[in-house]
């Protein structure tokens, strides 16, 4: 629960500021319009006519409108990314404004309200590909904006209400997908230890670093590898693994089967050499390989001491839990789970490589290809 | 009493949702090594929700109580999450697009079906 905070982006925060005030600036902006519209004002009166005349659809997608605009406006407050931005930011948001104020007048916004928001969540997702990490806010404001968009085209043409649906459901897709493949891709391209805190949440949960427990990080770091590597030279047979309690928690055959151990879970020790949490092999064509473990945390939500600094970052996973049949799936960038599946959060981890990749023993993961052909060669892992 | 289309919002929601349930199962079937048997029953709850969708606008009684109580197992779905997270082996992540679609969006279909089966 700890981590909402983690997910915004401080560059976003401005933007969700104005989004939560906007409720409150529309309610008092409509108290102005209402008092202006007693005294005679055209336009005011036209707007309170045209909002009590409003339907469902139509009063929703001006708040959303709303919402949109708030967060375009606040943009700038927060990415100073230059003027070419801050202008497209300003535009977008203005834009919105003005949608709102043509839908409450009765007037067409549907066409260019679809428009608007399928530019703005290209150009949010060509940001993310050109680097920008993908967060909360961010995210929040891409659902907002299908909200609006399956609004203005869903109800506009009921004879094409499929085809209508079609298009929103895949434009949803087509977003959700592309943003978690960048948000893999930036996770897995060794963002470890840099500013990098996987502000999606979408299967990886990133705390920031803390303080390094020691004067020298670098040094505990390289400590820590050097006895792991000689603490599990014991375990290069995964049949001393089994016989030390270790068993596999999935298929016994893979290029990364975890073996745990329960009682290793259970004894409280934490970052232990001699008695990590799981092992890790590659077991293929009758080779098995050690190539590394995973020291977890006894508590979920518990962070992991800083042994080594940024170099030993920990991380969790966010996960769906699913029965039908049992396994698990990672927490979407929308925030949700498949349908009879449940969202849980495991302990803090970390991998320690014994084979010496060449990411370093600290890496999120190891290559698949890299992985093969040291099985195929028959490297040692210690 | 005037009709104001609660019933075109909720389901534009509900096909919003059965998207979002679409990247969830590519999720599932990508961590689970490709295994397409992981991609029936999420791919069922979308087509439920499509469903519902599809005759909530026609403002049927049964769809607009069914999308009710759907939403609201998704609710309390969410909060045995949330207390499942006190356990200590398990944790929750509550972050914003996840509290706006796993909250929000349930809450605004019930409070949207609700509001149509009295103008009904």
């Amino acid at each position: 629960m700890s981590d909402f905070g983690i997910g915004i982006a401080p560059a976003h925060a401005a933007a969700l500021g104005c989004a939560l005030v906007t409720p409150l600036l529309a309610v008092l902006g409509w108290r102005i319009v209402q008092a202006r519209a007693r005294l005679g004002f055209p336009l005011a009166r036209r707007l309170r006519t045209g909002w009590a005349a409003a339907d469902a659809p139509v009063r929703w997608a001006v708040w959303l409108l709303l919402l949109t605009g708030a967060v375009h406006l606040g943009l700038p407050l927060g990415h100073v990314d230059g003027a070419p931005l801050a202008v497209g930011f300003l535009t977008s948001g203005v834009g919105c404004g003005w949608l709102a104020l043509r839908a409450i007048l009765g007037r067409r916004w549907r066409g260019a309200a679809v428009a608007l928001v399928t530019a703005m969540l290209v150009a949010y997702t060509v940001s993310v590909i050109n680097g920008e990490e993908v967060d909360q806010v961010g995210l929040a404001a891409a659902v907002v904006e299908l909200a609006l968009l399956t609004l203005a085209i869903v109800p506009a043409r009921p004879r094409r209400r499929s085809l209508a649906n079609i298009g929103a459901v895949g434009l949803a897709v087509l977003f959700g997908s592309a943003t978690w493949a960048v948000f893999v891709a930036g996770h897995g391209d060794g963002h470890h230890g840099g500013p990098f805190l996987a502000r999606a949440q979408a299967g990886v949960v990133l705390r920031p670093d803390p303080p390094p427990a020691t004067p020298d990080p670098q040094r505990a770091a390289a400590l820590l590898a050097e006895r792991t590597k000689a603490a599990t030279v014991r375990y290069r047979d995964p049949a001393v693994a089994r016989a030390a309690g270790f068993a596999a928690t999935g298929r016994p055959e893979g290029l990364q089967v975890h073996f745990e151990s329960k009682a290793n879970q259970r004894d409280d020790r934490i970052v232990d050499p001699e008695r990590p949490e799981m092992l890790v092999y590659a077991i293929e064509g009758g080779r098995a390989l050690l190539l590394g473990v995973v020291f977890q945390m006894p508590v979920a939500g518990a962070r992991g001491p800083a042994v080594g600094g940024t170099a030993t970052r920990w991380h969790a996973h966010n996960l769906c839990f699913g029965l039908l049949p049992p396994g698990f799936g990672a927490v979407s960038p929308y925030g949700t789970c498949p349908f009879l599946t449940v969202s849980i959060t495991t302990a803090e981890m970390m991998h320690v490589w014994v084979v010496d990749p060449p990411e370093g023993p600290y890496a999120d993961g190891l290559n698949d290809a890299w992985v093969r052909t040291i099985l195929r060669d028959g490297r040692r892992s210690a | 009493m005037t009709k104001r289309r609660h019933e075109v919002v909720a389901h534009a929601l509900l096909v919003l949702q059965g998207g979002f349930g679409i990247v969830a199962a590519l999720g599932m079937v990508v961590v689970m090594g490709g295994n397409l048997a992981y991609a029936p029953v999420p791919l069922l709850g979308c087509v439920l929700l499509f469903t519902l969708a599809g005759f909530v606008t026609r403002r049927r009684r049964w769809a607009l109580i069914a999308a009710i109580v759907v939403e609201g197992l998704a609710l309390a779905g969410w909060l045995l999450q949330a207390f499942a997270g006190a356990l200590p082996q398990i944790d929750f992540t509550a972050n914003l697009v996840g509290l706006l679609t796993t909250v929000c969006l349930p809450g605004c279909v019930i409070v949207l079906c609700a509001r149509t089966l009295a103008e009904r």
